[in-house]
């Protein structure tokens, strides 16, 4: 045990070091006292005793530091004196640290808040068990577009399918309000088939799931809901028994809760059995979303090609099938997917902006560092070698890069408080982010790396050479190598601030022009609601549009409302789209797909969809009345081009209930563009609304109304059917706001891009003005030379103004081919803007380059104000 | 007497340290004092080394320090034996007399080649 003790001891003395030393201090003492005694015993006298045996002990400084050599905490101790040292020498230097320490929290901090993002929302696996074995199920139209699934095909593909172990439906969650036991209230629903919770695998907190027999057609009536609705809205009652729930008029009985955090399909309250009543009885109604979980040993590609075939199968024997295939996609992947591009692309943009601050601090570091090569040579003469004053230099980095950490953290800490309030839409997952020990353990990792970056280089360059002659003929500082160096890390700073200013201008331009697009239709002053009609209180389709009558007739006397009008669903993302191929006059079923559109007349006025020929929606067009449909200029083109549309006959294959009803077109409008997409490419046709109410009843609709102020419009939308009926929720929004709502991702890209290359314009600026105001401080006395001899000021000004311009433009330039690499790499993400417009870098240019004027135009005029006389004699 | 007197390489203080605190724990001074008398004053102990050497054997564990009051009530600190520096000092007896015995027979054979 004899290397435990030693360790110990090593331990002990680090920890103890005063008294360690005491110690050491009085055992010597006491060694030259017996000493002193045993002389004066033998004869000698006192004084020269004590003398004596001080000589024959020997030096008493050098003895302690053998000793203390030997103690093995050597190189411990020396580190720890570094760190103080480093310290006290930022202490005595506050500008400096605090600046610096600022653009390290600002960098290591933007770098932080975009690595908590990616790892938040890309690498963190769903909260469920094996959760990278769950799939998304879809099906595969022969353009490639992937679609719902339909229902009867899932349940083909269930029976079928050996490479997955369980294979659930469910229906997109929609709001509803729904009877409690302690009232009314509005919640998610969806409905879900029987292996729907074996495939999320998490066990209810509270009672059960669906036995086997329950969950099928016919069934009782259950439900299960989340823990939040059930503590919120139930009050968390201990017993399930007896509690039932009023859902489209029908009692459920509530069986089961789900534990927090259960957020399958999406986030939903109340879960119900799907199997139970489908209502779809037609192949090509693809209205559900499947999700499965593959068995041991099979991956998704395998699970796929199975489908494909069982597919395949299915389509032989049903002419209805109009799908091609399946896609089957990790779930994770099919979340989030879409944000890996985006949320990669800030956390490069973060690493670019942290390399600005690096060379910052570095360029800050060095010209700073002209002042401490008297003290580096000192040290020098003191026996330090190059690399103990090397390492001196790195610890004090060392010492910056943490407290920069620090600051980081707390900066990155706000930065994603920010980022959750203002644009919750635009991060899937967001909850899941959090500055957690993974993303601690990267921000300490980087600060390590960061101070090696901007200490590195800055140490060499001061340590180089003798140190001792440097001092001696005042060149300190002059090094034109380090001058050199100084100009070298301005360009580089300046280069990076322009690839980040140019990429900024890329994605702020695709931006606006996303947002600015023609869609084809009217967006200003267009007010939106949102509402579902409760199928207790409108269980028959007349008391239905009884209502919607009131309203709509109600909102249009409206003072300033032009027009009013309903829809299923808006041209904007995130409003569902429903589509299907259709069985022409001939037998023939079409390969393309049209959207399907419920509407009535008024939402074409509302939108301003012009009418092309024939006539739109009367009220004539009842259920009584032979079904008609108006279709837009691309369906009419794709489907009769040459002749005119009206009076041609179509059957939308079974999207509606009544698979024999054929409808005739009455009238043509002008294509619209639905979010995404340009006007004409997905050419859509219209049913009336009257004409097809269980849609309305099922899904959902939305009030569109147009006056001269959408946002006042809005409020008063929500009024009037708050005052008819204050069961129905409605939820409320302009037009514009969806869109701008739709564009979320691409904003949050654009806006954060856009801050850190504003960032790194501040930090290079910031650097800049440094650097200068340091040479010119140091070439006081060149200047003072100058000036006496005749050279007018702004000469002077003007030549240390252009050394700093110079190095500007060469980082410019350097910077402008990065710029164009970046474009390429934006590639999907730009819209209608390529790699080389010139109006995003011209601008990005113009910025950099005025604040770079700036930034060394100050410090150099202030330099030059110096009086000659007094700048000779100094030194 | 005292020009006679030799100097110690490093590996024989040790094993002279060892040897003196065998016999019963000592403080610093009394070590080196003990180790010129019982050399017979050949070896005079270089405070300079002795220090070092006792805390370099204190790190490897051979011996332990206490801080004790001595006959005159005075503070000093006592060094003792461990039982690995028990083991230790057996091993350097056995190298030392190995070594030894092996220069003693080199200088008699080459006396005797005389």
């Amino acid at each position: 045990m004899g290397w435990w003790s030693g360790w110990m001891a090593r331990v002990r003395v680090l920890v103890f070091r005063g008294r360690e030393e005491a110690d050491l201090v009085e055992e010597m003492r006491f060694h030259i006292e017996r000493e002193t005694e045993k002389l004066i015993r033998g004869g000698m006298p006192a004084g020269e005793a004590r003398r004596e045996a001080h000589i024959r002990f020997g030096g008493v400084e050098r003895m302690k530091e053998r000793t203390r050599d030997e103690r093995g905490v050597r190189g411990v101790e020396d580190v720890v004196r570094d760190v103080r040292y480093a310290v006290r020498t930022l202490v005595r230097a506050p500008t400096f640290t605090i600046v610096a320490v600022f653009t390290l929290s600002v960098g290591i901090g933007a770098t932080t808040a975009m690595y908590s993002l990616v790892a938040g929302v890309l690498l963190e696996g769903l909260p469920y068990p094996d959760s990278d074995r769950i799939v998304a199920v879809w099906e595969r139209s022969d353009d490639g577009r992937v679609l719902h699934a339909s229902y009867l095909n899932f349940a083909d593909w269930r029976s079928g399918s050996t490479s997955l172990e369980g294979l659930a439906a469910f229906t997109p969650p929609t709001t509803m309000t729904l009877v409690t036991p302690t009232g009314g209230t509005r919640a998610s629903v969806t409905d879900v088939s029987a292996d729907f919770f074996r495939v999320g695998g998490v066990e209810p907190l509270l009672g059960r799931t669906p036995a086997p027999d329950e969950n099928r057609p016919g069934g009782p009536p259950v439900a299960l809901v989340s823990h939040a609705f059930w503590s919120q809205a139930l009050g968390a009652p201990e017993d399930l028994s007896g509690i039932a729930l009023q859902v489209r008029g029908t009692a459920h009985a509530l069986i089961g809760v789900m534990p927090p955090g259960f957020e399958l399909p999406g986030v939903v309250d109340i879960w119900l059995p799907l199997d139970r009543a489908v209502p779809w009885t037609v192949r090509a109604n693809h209205v559900v979303g499947v999700i499965g979980r593959l068995a041991p040993g099979a991956d998704p590609a395998r699970a796929n090609a199975e489908l494909d075939r069982v597919h395949g199968a299915i389509r032989a024997t049903s002419s209805e099938v109009e799908t091609v295939g399946v896609t089957v996609r990790p779930l994770l992947d099919q979340m989030v997917g879409g944000s890996r591009r985006p949320l990669l692309l800030l956390l490069g943009a973060s690493a670019f902006l942290l390399l600005v601050a690096c060379t910052n601090v570095a360029s800050t570091l060095l010209a700073r560092g002209s002042s401490r090569r008297r003290e580096l040579a000192v040290r020098a003469a003191l026996g330090a070698g190059r690399g103990r004053l090397i390492r001196q230099l790195l610890l004090e980095g060392l010492v910056l890069a943490f407290l920069g950490a620090g600051g980081a953290l707390i900066l990155g800490r706000a930065l994603l408080e920010v980022t959750g309030r203002l644009d919750p839409g635009a991060i899937p997952r967001l909850a899941q982010v959090g500055l957690d020990g993974d993303v601690l353990l990267f921000t300490m990792g980087v600060a390590v790396l960061t101070s090696l970056l901007f200490g590195l280089l800055p140490a060499l360059r001061l340590t180089a050479g003798d140190l001792a002659e440097a001092v001696r003929s005042g060149r300190d500082g002059g090094d034109r190598r380090t001058r050199f160096t100084g100009r070298l890390l301005i360009a580089g700073e300046v280069a990076l601030a322009v690839i980040l200013l140019s990429g900024a201008g890329l994605l702020l331009r695709s931006l606006s022009a996303i947002l600015d697009r023609d869609g084809g239709f009217r967006t200003e002053g267009v007010a939106t609601g949102q509402m579902h009609l409760p199928a207790e209180k409108y269980a028959d389709y007349e008391a239905g549009f009884d209502f919607l009558d009131r309203a709509l007739r109600e909102i249009g006397a409206l003072p300033g409302v032009e027009e009013v009008g309903l829809g299923l669903t808006l041209p904007v993302r995130g409003s569902s789209d429903f589509s299907s191929g259709v069985l022409m006059t001939d037998g023939e079923r079409t390969e393309t797909r049209f959207r399907y559109r419920v509407v009535d007349s008024g939402y074409f006025r509302t939108l301003e969809i012009p009418l092309v020929e024939g006539r739109l929606f009367e009220p004539a067009d009842d259920p009584a009345a032979p079904h008609v449909a108006v279709v837009d200029e691309a369906m009419a083109a794709a489907l009769w081009p040459g002749e005119s549309a009206l009076g041609k006959r179509f059957n939308p294959a079974g999207m509606d209930p009544w698979p024999e009803e054929w409808l005739t077109v009455v009238g043509v409008v002008r294509d619209v563009g639905h979010w995404g997409l340009e006007p004409g490419s997905a050419p859509a046709y219209y049913v009336h609304a009257s004409q097809r109410p269980a849609f309305l009843a099922f899904f959902g609709l939305h009030l569109v109304a147009r006056g001269p102020d959408a946002s006042a419009l809005a409020g008063a939308v929500r009024e009037r059917v708050r005052a008819l009926d204050a069961d129905v929720p409605v939820r409320v929004s302009t037009l514009s706001q969806q869109i701008a709502g739709s564009a979320a991702d691409r904003r949050f890209t654009a806006f954060v891009f856009g801050g850190f290359a504003l960032l790194a314009l501040v930090l290079a600026a910031v650097g800049i003005y440094g650097v200068v105001a340091y040479a010119a401080a140091r070439r006081t006395r060149e200047m003072g030379i100058r000036l006496a001899i005749g050279a007018r000021p702004t000469q002077v000004r003007d030549a240390i103004q252009a050394e700093a311009l110079g190095a500007a433009a060469a980082g410019a330039a350097l910077g402008l081919t990065g710029s164009l690499v970046l474009a390429r790499t934006l590639g999907s993400l730009l819209y209608e803007v390529g790699p080389g417009d010139p109006v995003a870098l011209l601008g990005g240019l113009a910025l950099l380059a005025g604040a770079v004027w700036l930034a060394s135009w100050i410090p150099a005029r202030r330099g030059t104000r110096v009086d000659p006389v007094r700048a000779l004699r100094e030194e | 007497m005292s020009d006679e007197r030799s100097d110690l390489l490093q590996g024989t203080l040790d094993l002279l340290v060892l040897r003196v605190l065998s016999l019963e724990p000592m403080h610093g001074w009394g070590i080196g004092e003990r180790i010129q008398e019982m050399s017979g004053e050949v070896f005079q102990v270089n405070q300079g080394s002795l220090y070092p050497a006792l805390q370099r054997m204190r790190r490897k564990g051979w011996i332990d320090a206490e801080w004790r009051r001595t006959e005159n009530n005075r503070r000093a600190r006592y060094y003792a034996l461990t039982s690995v520096g028990e083991r230790r000092l057996a091993l350097e007896v056995e190298g030392w007399r190995r070594a030894s015995g092996a220069v003693e027979r080199i200088l008699s054979e080459a006396l005797a080649g005389r």
